[in-house]
């Protein structure tokens, strides 16, 4: 790989072992991948944040860097952590906090922003073009089809890294040739809410498994938008979608191959059954936008209060919680007996046997949370999460 | 067939093959290196110890940390082989000292190799089912 005389430096460890460390691992990864050279990055996010999910050897690699004097050399970012940092919410197993906070000084002590979100978009945009050594897989997928930034699906160490030297390796997504769609997908559907967002991306994503699709698909909001690619960065190995209407780059989708996805592909996302109800309903994987939460209030003011027995919870960043406050939004969602939790979600958070039943909008959520926590989950759409929510149950 | 060795060490164990792509994050348990996922033909086996085959890899940034720590906790895989690396895959791999190679063909995701001996022959970079 073709270094410069600054990044030769920084190889050779001039600049100290830690900067030394993360150049190779990124030439390595780069080399592997097929990269000749570097290219600057201007974010960095980093993913795999919750001791939950990295244990001891996570946050031993992290408390690692942080001794050693590491520095961000450009604006970087936090995915969720095990909990809420602003209130007590989730029993925490012995010790949990502690290693936790451990976790965040170290990232602190690197000088990242302790933003604590999956949606880093939400705290600062990038521009169309930007290149970013982003994790997180539905902020990378968001960042590539919604905003023409340009982020491979790092690993979460290699974000932190990456973060470190300001760079990442020029492969992947990063590179023009590399963005183009491999396969068309046609989407049958006359309007796609929250909820068939989630099955259709898990049904894309176990379809197309990697590569770039390019899908047609009518109607489709934000919010939805946010769901569906996410639920494919799960089930699949996807970093970039082309979206019809919504992703701006130019494709050419001459003598690709085709497929067609109709309602017959996923029966149980379109009859809603409720079955025996749920003890937890929540919206906000990926972390829950402004518009989500005004969605919900306006469904919370036609079906009324959470009832007794089920809780709902709406998982967002700390920032669109400010924004929310500040609107009244916040306050009348509370009212209505939801419970609004920031710097985490039920992904990332030891929730244990907590929940045995969960109901979500979210494709991604459906993907893991069974996995992770042995919840039985059924996804609904969130309108359909608030009117059931608010029904009392009948023993 | 020419495996591309991306990750350098020894590819020789018994054979484990899933037949669809893993995510580390969620399939896979860090601190047993148990299959998780359900769906997956080696659920409730033990990746440890064993030459992983599979198509690739799939989902959350975290399985590069999950990989770590199943190299850490003594119950990684004693390789890795794949059809196509990601770099999600190759940083886990590269942290936890998990040899890893790409380039593999369809036909060795086949569940008649699980359980068997397998190497990579370094002269011909093959895979040799023995």
């Amino acid at each position: 790989m073709y270094l410069t005389k600054d990044e030769e430096k920084i190889f050779n460890g001039e600049r100290g072992e830690v900067y030394q460390k993360a150049i190779k691992v990124i030439v390595k990864v780069g080399e592997a991948l097929g990269a000749e050279r570097l290219i600057d990055i201007s974010s960095a996010h980093a993913s795999g944040l919750s001791y939950n999910n990295i244990g001891d050897p996570g946050l031993e690699f992290l408390e690692d860097l942080a001794r050693k004097g590491a520095k961000a050399a450009v604006q970087a970012t936090l995915n969720p952590i095990g909990y809420d940092t602003t209130k007590q919410v989730i029993p925490l197993p012995q010790g949990f906090a502690e290693k936790q906070l451990r976790i965040i000084n170290a990232f602190r002590s690197m000088g990242f922003n302790i933003t604590l979100s999956c949606t880093p978009y939400y705290f600062k945009m990038p521009n169309f073009g930007e290149h970013l050594a982003w994790g997180e897989s539905s902020a990378v997928i968001y960042a590539n089809t919604a905003i023409g930034a340009r982020t491979n699906r790092e690993g979460g160490p290699l974000s932190v890294l990456a973060a470190l030297i300001g760079k990442t390796y020029y492969a992947g997504l990063h590179v023009d040739e590399q963005r183009k769609p491999s396969i068309v997908v046609d989407v049958k559907l006359d309007g796609v809410t929250d909820s068939t967002a989630g099955w259709l991306g898990l049904k894309i994503g176990e379809t197309v498994k990697e590569g770039i699709p390019y899908i047609r698909v009518k109607n489709l909001s934000d919010s939805a938008l946010r769901i569906m690619l996410a639920a494919m960065a799960a089930s699949g190995s996807i970093g970039m979608a082309f979206v019809e209407g919504i992703t701006k780059e130019h494709a050419d989708i001459s003598g690709l191959e085709r497929i067609e996805i109709n309602a017959d592909d996923f029966p149980g996302a379109l009859s809603a059954a409720t079955g025996e109800g749920s003890d937890l309903y929540f919206i906000g994987c990926p972390h829950a936008s402004i518009e989500d939460m005004r969605d919900l209030l306006s469904y919370f003011d036609k079906y009324g209060h959470v009832a007794r027995g089920k809780r709902f919870w709406i998982t967002t960043g700390s920032n669109v919680y400010k924004e929310a406050a500040e609107k009244g939004i916040a306050d009348q969602l509370l009212g209505h007996g939801a419970e609004i939790i920031v710097d985490t979600c039920p992904v990332v958070a030891p929730l244990g046997g907590m929940f045995k039943r969960i109901a979500t909008n979210s494709g991604k959520s459906f993907f893991y949370l069974s996995k992770v926590h042995g919840s039985t989950v059924r996804i609904m759409s969130s309108e359909m999460l608030v009117k059931e929510a608010s029904e009392e149950v009948v023993t | 067939m020419t495996l591309k060795r991306i990750v350098e060490g020894n590819f020789d164990s018994e054979a484990l093959v899933s037949l669809t792509p893993i995510s580390f994050f969620g399939d896979i348990d860090p601190n047993t290196g148990v299959v998780k996922d359900q769906n997956s033909n080696i659920f409730g086996k033990s990746v440890k110890g064993k030459l992983l085959i599979l198509p690739g890899t799939r989902g959350s940034t975290v399985g590069s940390y999950v990989l770590y720590a199943l190299a850490k906790n003594g119950v990684a895989p004693s390789g890795i082989i794949v059809k196509t690396a990601e770099p999600i895959l190759i940083v886990g791999c590269i942290l936890g000292n998990i040899p890893l190679a790409s380039g593999l063909t369809d036909n060795y995701i086949d569940e008649k190799i699980s359980g068997k001996s397998v190497f990579l022959d370094s002269e011909t970079a093959e895979l040799v089912v023995r």
